[in-house]
């Protein structure tokens, strides 16, 4: 009489037998008491083993909106032509036109009371986290000068004043700030590159990945085009019912960082990080991922903005 | 087709987080990874979905791995990162435990072969030995002998790692 090999015992009681097989097996099983216990030795490992595994369990995860999704798949299969082409025409937009913009938009270029002296950001992709120049207690404008290990991914190239008047950031129809970025410096020369843009223009261009608070009135949408295959940064300014305008800032963790830092007033609290969906980029070294992050700004408190976070979701 | 594909969603987004979390050990990370598996799923449409997505979840994961190599530096930061939350309601004491024996667990999938440790994965993932069989090359017949090793070492590895654990605090 042939007895059940092991593996037969684990295949069996993982249901991955034909009907046929599974009762041979049983019929065995029925007249032999060596191969009832190898079974239940088999049926307590593998339970031992799912105890195990059932450890290593991720926290609870609710699928985001399967539309979302599908959009973003759209995206995926179009969006390198039209990013570079998008790419391109910014970057040429913001040589030919950056400092026209600058003289135009601001109209106190000498007396604003908002300068501000400031480190120019770091190297804009794939920072983690924890290099956020960002205290969620603190008003922005003392998040300065960056922390040690910003300065050390990117030593300062310039000082470079950045003004922004207090209408200006959600009001006005266009970015308004003044910009003197040295020519050699490309990541302060992409501030020109804001733009205020539709709901739809800026849902075409993240893929349905627009942040904002549900229920708050939409005043404005400003975008600054991302490299070729990044999510643009976002800035989604909000009707608060207290009166005041509260912006969601999205995009990759150190550019939010700068823009916190750099380019807001001084009366603005910023709420604590939160992660929001990375960028994938094809490369020649396989997917990378760059971590975004997302923030609110307004003048409400701290603790109000913590609040607001949290209630942001990407649509 | 579409319909086909969210239902799938619905029901097989856990299950690919599941697989990806044990991967990378990173909640978002892994919660990352599997919308892209599926943003990909919804671009390509695979004729058949399921085996499809694990097989790009195992291609992605694998790919993170290097990449985690290069980048060590931002990950060594990462686990300081600042933006990963705690869950309030666990008391510390409760999160220590957790993360211990979640640890071994760990440690103890890590001591298993590659090809051991995915077979498990795949069917604690909930794949059949067919589907198991097709992705990972194994004859079906051959699923359940690489089960019972995987499943008998990950239990034997697991209880020295807790023997010597116990050893070390005693």
């Amino acid at each position: 009489m042939r007895h059940i090999p092991e593996d037969e015992l684990h295949a069996y009681l993982d249901q991955a037998l034909s009907r046929s097989q599974c009762i041979e097996i049983e019929t065995h099983l029925s007249r032999c008491a060596g191969c009832r216990t190898a079974r239940d030795g088999v049926a307590a490992l593998r339970d031992r083993t799912t105890a195990l595994l059932a450890r290593s369990m991720p926290r609870l995860v609710t699928p985001p909106a399967y539309a979302s999704l599908a959009q973003r798949a759209v995206t995926h299969r179009r969006h390198s032509w039209r990013r570079s082409a998008l790419w391109a025409a910014s970057l040429a937009g913001a040589l030919i036109g950056g400092w026209g913009l600058r003289a135009a938009l601001d109209p106190h270029p000498a007396e604003s009371p908002m300068a501000m002296t400031t480190a120019p950001p770091s190297a804009i992709d794939d920072l983690p986290a924890s290099d956020l120049p960002i205290n969620p207690s603190a008003e922005v404008a003392t998040a300065l000068p960056a922390p040690a290990e910003t300065r050390q991914a990117a030593p300062p190239l310039a000082t470079v004043p950045a003004r922004l008047t207090a209408e200006g950031v959600a009001a006005s129809a266009a970015p308004a700030r003044e910009i003197e970025a040295p020519s050699e410096s490309p990541a302060t020369a992409l501030d020109a590159l804001w733009s205020p843009v539709t709901l739809e223009e800026a849902e075409e261009a993240t893929g349905a990945m627009v942040p904002a608070i549900p229920g708050l009135p939409v005043v404005e949408i400003q975008l600054r085009r991302g490299g070729p295959q990044e999510r643009p940064l976002l800035m989604v300014s909000q009707h608060h019912p207290s009166g005041e305008l509260v912006h969601t800032i999205e995009g990759p963790v150190s550019m939010v960082a700068a823009v916190v830092a750099d380019q807001l007033e001084q009366r603005f609290h910023s709420s604590e990080p939160a992660r929001s969906l990375p960028d994938y980029l094809d490369t020649a070294d396989g997917i990378r991922r760059t971590s975004r992050v997302l923030v609110v700004v307004s003048r409400l408190s701290a603790d109000s903005l913590n609040a607001l976070v949290q209630t942001v979701v990407l649509k | 087709m579409t319909d086909d594909l969210e239902q799938l969603y619905q029901t097989m987004y856990p299950s690919v987080v599941r697989f990806l979390y044990r991967k990378v050990w990173d909640q978002d990370r892994a919660e990352d990874l599997a919308q892209e598996v599926f943003i990909r799923a919804m671009a390509h449409r695979p004729e058949k979905p399921r085996a499809w997505i694990f097989a790009v979840a195992a291609n992605l994961a694998r790919d993170e791995a290097r990449a985690a190599i290069r980048r060590k530096r931002h990950l060594t930061l990462l686990t300081n990162d600042p933006v990963t939350l705690n869950s309030p309601s666990e008391s510390a004491h409760d999160t220590v435990e957790h993360d211990e024996q979640m640890a071994q667990v760990q440690l103890a999938l890590d001591a298993l072969t590659p090809r051991d440790r995915e077979v498990l994965l795949l069917w604690d993932a909930g794949l059949s030995y067919q589907e198991i069989a097709k992705q990972t090359g194994l004859a079906v017949g051959a699923v359940g002998t690489t089960l019972a090793r995987a499943r008998k070492r990950l239990v034997e590895a697991h209880d020295r790692m807790e023997a010597e654990d116990r050893a070390a605090h005693s």
